[in-house]
């Protein structure tokens, strides 16, 4: 079944692309915040992350401890085949539907 | 890694808002983020960063709650529709048991009322940032040495200060300068401030019409320059803009107006010859500051200096700033300047001082009545309860689920605490206004007390707070509920041993509440008592006092001590007046000027030289205030300009530095560059009721060293002082018609003045233990009352099998006797805990005094024996046969 992403979701799920093996969540939310300017809670970020998760569109792993960070370990997020396609989905109807408008958005 | 505690807090609330699942690693992803942001812009950026983390991590929690909640559909009805039934329920319910609603409800309006009244001071007096552009920079300027702490600078510190000083936008000084307006027909003393240049831009207040004063104003000769305030320039001159460039005559000299200011201008305020902070200044002069280099200038201390911090100037940069201008100062003065060096104070804390440990003591016993009362109500719903079983029971038969029962009470608790807050917002309302309008003179900022947004979110939190408070535990036990058991057993069955033991267990935390609240009472009024009690060394009934200034324009020693002498002779004669006498100061005023001297024949060690606070008085001061002559002889009218000069010692002085009073009188003594005989010595008088001794004193006669400061006239009157005024006012215009007097106030007014704070944190303190007492002897009621008559059958049983009246009593009383020791333990503990807090504020007392906790262990416990009395009588009244038949019947 072909899974429709909210806004938000798929900003979260392009900066999982993005960071590749270093997608957690305040790297996530930096990428948002430096782009999108955004501002936005890093409990936000983890409550859509978990989400995607229980959806199956991404999956976590928990690293090592480290120390810089009182010992506490980090929530990584990858992209699963599902999410993929998701965002794929969304990207493409994006794609098609602002094809040739490019200029008038921007200049909205 | 250290962090303060803004940020230590800032954790606390993200890691409690975070879920559970994700806490360690949102922690540690914040964790990293303040790092990276504390090694990029600094800790202020990063700390910003995590108290903007904090909120926003809590804000989407409580969006998501609010969310789940709105998914959780209760089984069979509909979100808000079902809620509005409940509400109606409980209102139902509510007015059917009118008695119990009002009891709750009145219990959490005073509760949630005085909470909100409390809080309202503590935002208006100790939390809103002082009415000055960026206050935040403002600081007071003091000098410390080994004898001294907290002193005025020296007008020559000031100067090298303010050339010296590079962290700083400017460092102004300031002392009271009072000054006469008008001519003879309607002569008006004014409150006056000197002020060095730029005081005003220091603050931040640019004039409304003119100029600050400048420098070149503070030069001797270019001084007599005038702001005016704007309720001045609007009282006495029509609010005319034209008067700035003009001239106008103050106390016979005359001054150019060059600015006026706008409304609103606050003055800065000091305890040391100066006015309150507030609009308490008429007028402003320009202070002379000396340019010239002399030991006069350097050895004595009385400049009041603020000063306005550089925007972006870190505290310890300041103080290092400071540091290293001591060090140059103090080279080049060695003996004047050694052992002082500068302090810096935030203006806000100067200013809040003294006042924050009264509201902070009073912020702790209103929260702890508002915990009283939530367990209170707490109590009086489990109680009803009880009779509830039956139809929880029924509703849940018919197929309500815990859920939707636990809801259903907590709405009821709700409504009642909706309804007890609602009133407490309106008695807070009444309680603010009349503290702004009668508090005590002595707390600053009384004018910012008011309920405003802050102070009514504060009411509505505390409403839901105590709601949660007292409704949770009667809503979960209710809920929990087994159908089966309550249609079985009836009314009994909820009732059982572990409801029991909540309610006593409540009933003990609200005596060990009550002990703690009376027990601060109990202290408050000790050391009040014990205040009153001590000697005041002086007189204060029967004695009215007023301030008068003599213009340095018009008037020069022998002047002075001329009219001084006549115009205490005129009042002195005036019928029903025993004594007439002036005075530079009053007894409890916070008066401070002292001086060095020296006693001739005798050396002291370095750093050891005799100190005084010095006073200027007439010669019929001792009989006019009261005070007692311990030794020697009093000022007489004969101790004049050219006569051998004298002082008087107060007892202190006179024990401090030769032994006994005796042995002071006839010592000579050498002060300000003349030598003095002691003649006499006076009884001590304590700078304030509170003080443990009196400082050591010296008493100038006025008619010897000209003094130009306001005096105060003390009249002694066999008759009612109040009918002097006028009289008295004529006499003075007789000699001097410009002299206007001011101030007139009966002597205990003045005295009175200084104990209002004290008796205003013991008066609402001793409200707060009397709520506290009540509200413990209504909960120990409704236990007993409950256990009583749910024990009924079992009392009828046993005595039915021979059991004595007696019998039963020791039965109910032992039952109250383990509630109330049980509390009384954890009062004590509690007390010893937290009446610390109140140690600034006790006299005569300690904070762990014996007498007070047995006393008051005593009477609570004769309370809570009161309150079982009523209970254990129907428990022995309770016939055999109808307690087994009534029991019967449940069945």
């Amino acid at each position: 079944m072909e899974m429709t992403l909210g806004e938000f979701e798929q900003l979260v799920l392009i900066a999982v692309v993005r960071l590749g093996d270093d997608a957690y969540g305040a790297t996530v939310r930096r990428e948002i915040e430096a782009r999108a300017r955004r501002r936005l809670s890093i409990s936000a970020v983890y409550t859509t992350l978990d989400r995607l998760e229980r959806k199956g569109l991404v999956r976590s792993r928990i690293g090592n401890p480290t120390p810089q960070r009182g010992g506490r370990r980090r929530k990584y997020f990858a992209l699963q085949p599902l999410g993929a396609r998701a965002l794929r989905s969304a990207y493409t109807a994006f794609d098609a539907m602002t094809a040739g408008l490019e200029r008038r958005l921007r200049t909205l | 890694m250290i962090m303060r505690l803004a940020e230590r807090f800032a954790l606390a609330v993200i890691h409690a808002a975070a879920p559970r699942d994700d806490r360690e690693w949102i922690v540690g992803d914040v964790l990293e983020d303040y790092d990276r942001v504390r090694s990029r812009d600094g800790a202020a950026a990063a700390r910003r960063k995590l108290l903007d983390e904090a909120l926003r991590t809590s804000a989407h929690r409580a969006r998501t709650t609010i969310h789940r909640l709105r998914d959780l559909k209760p089984t069979g009805e509909g979100g808000m529709q079902a809620i509005l039934n409940d509400v109606q329920y409980a209102l139902r319910l509510l007015r059917r048991s009118p008695g119990f609603a009002a009891t709750a409800m009145l219990t959490l309006a005073l509760a949630i009322g005085s909470n909100t009244a409390i809080f309202s001071a503590v935002k208006g007096v100790l939390i809103a940032p002082l009415a000055y552009p960026a206050a935040d920079r403002l600081v007071r300027l003091f000098e410390e040495s080994p004898k001294q702490s907290h002193f005025p600078m020296s007008p020559a510190d000031f100067r090298d200060y303010r050339a010296a000083l590079q962290t700083f936008d400017g460092l102004a000084a300031y002392m009271r300068a009072d000054l006469q307006i008008g001519d003879i027909s309607r002569p008006e003393q004014l409150r006056g401030m000197q002020v060095s240049s730029g005081f005003f831009k220091v603050l931040g207040y640019p004039p409304l019409y003119g100029r600050d004063f400048e420098a070149n104003d503070e030069i001797e000769g270019n001084d007599s320059v005038a702001i005016l305030s704007y309720s001045l320039w609007m009282r006495r001159f029509n609010g005319d803009p034209g008067v700035v460039g003009g001239t106008a005559a103050f106390s016979g000299r005359t001054f150019r107006i060059v600015g006026v200011l706008s409304e609103g201008v606050r003055h800065v305020g000091s305890s040391y010859r100066s006015y309150g902070h507030d609009e308490t200044v008429d007028v402003w002069s320009v202070l002379v500051v000396p340019r010239e280099e002399s030991p006069r200038h350097r050895f004595s201390h009385y400049y009041n200096v603020v000063g306005r911090m550089k925007p972006g100037v870190t505290w310890s940069a300041m103080e290092e700033d400071l540091r290293r201008t001591r060090v140059s100062v103090a080279r080049r003065y060695p003996t004047a300047n050694s052992p002082w060096t500068p302090r810096a104070v935030p203006l806000k804390d100067e200013i809040v001082g003294t006042a924050q440990s009264t509201i902070v003591a009073l912020a702790a016993a209103a929260a702890v009545v508002l915990l009283l009362a939530c367990v209170n109500v707490a109590g009086l719903l489990l109680g009803r309860a009880t009779g509830r079983s039956r139809e929880i029971g029924v509703r849940a038969a018919l197929g309500a689920t815990r859920q939707r029962l636990a809801r259903q009470l907590l709405i009821e608790s709700l409504v009642l605490a909706t309804a007890g807050g609602a009133t407490g917002i309106a008695l807070a309302y009444a309680a603010t206004a009349a503290l702004a309008r009668f508090g005590p003179a002595d707390i600053p900022r009384l004018e910012m007390i008011a309920v405003d947004r802050n102070v009514l979110f504060y009411a509505v939190a505390a409403t839901f707070t105590s709601a949660l408070l007292f409704g949770l535990a009667p809503a979960l036990r209710l809920a929990r509920t087994r159908v089966g058991e309550t249609l079985k057993e009836g009314a009994r069955s909820i009732a059982g041993p572990s409801h029991h033991r909540m309610r006593r267990g409540l009933a003990a935390v609200e005596i060990a509440l009550a002990f703690v609240l009376v027990v601060a009472s109990g202290l408050l009024l000790r050391s009040f008592v014990s205040m009153i009690d001590m000697n005041p060394g002086f007189v204060p009934t029967g004695a009215i006092t007023a301030s008068i200034e003599l213009p340095t324009a018009r008037y020069t020693l022998t002047a002075a001590a001329d009219f001084y002498a006549r115009a205490a002779e005129r009042v002195r004669a005036l019928p029903g007046v025993q004594e007439a006498a002036f005075t530079s100061d009053l007894p409890w005023t916070g008066y401070d000027e002292n001086t060095g001297f020296s006693i001739a024949g005798r050396s002291f060690p370095d750093g050891g030289d005799p100190e005084a606070r010095y006073h200027f008085v007439g010669p019929g001061y001792a009989r006019a205030t009261g005070t007692p002559l311990v030794a020697g002889r009093m000022l007489s009218t004969s101790d004049i300009a050219n006569a051998p000069m004298v002082v008087i010692m107060n007892e202190s002085a006179a024990r401090k530095y030769w032994t006994t009073p005796e042995a002071a009188v006839g010592a000579r003594i050498s002060l300000w560059g003349a030598n003095r005989t002691v003649v006499g010595v006076l009884g001590d008088v304590r700078d304030m009721p509170w003080h443990e001794r009196a400082a050591a004193a010296v008493y100038f006669p006025l008619a010897q060293t000209w003094y130009p400061q306001p005096m105060l006239l003390v009249v002694r009157t066999a008759v009612n002082p109040a009918s002097i005024v006028e009289p008295m006012r004529r006499a003075i215009r007789d000699i001097d018609p410009q002299l206007p007097l001011s101030s007139i106030k009966p002597l205990d007014a003045v005295a009175g003045a200084a104990l209002a704070t004290r008796r205003l944190t013991l008066s609402l303190v001793g409200l707060f233990g009397a709520t506290a007492l009540v509200l413990a002897v209504v909960g120990i009621y409704g236990v007993m009352a409950q256990a009583v008559g749910q024990r009924t059958h079992e009392f009828g049983i046993r005595q039915a099998l021979g059991a004595t009246r007696a019998d039963i009593l020791r039965l109910v009383f032992s039952n109250a006797a383990t509630m109330t020791i049980g509390g009384l333990l954890a009062g004590v503990a509690l007390a010893l805990a937290s009446t610390q807090l109140l140690a600034s504020l006790l006299y005569g007392v300690t904070a762990f005094d014996p007498a007070t906790f047995g006393a008051v262990a005593a009477l609570l416990s004769t309370a809570a024996a009161l309150a079982s009395y009523l209970p254990a009588r129907r428990a022995t009244q309770i016939s055999a046969a109808s307690a087994l038949r009534s029991a019967g019947s449940d069945y």
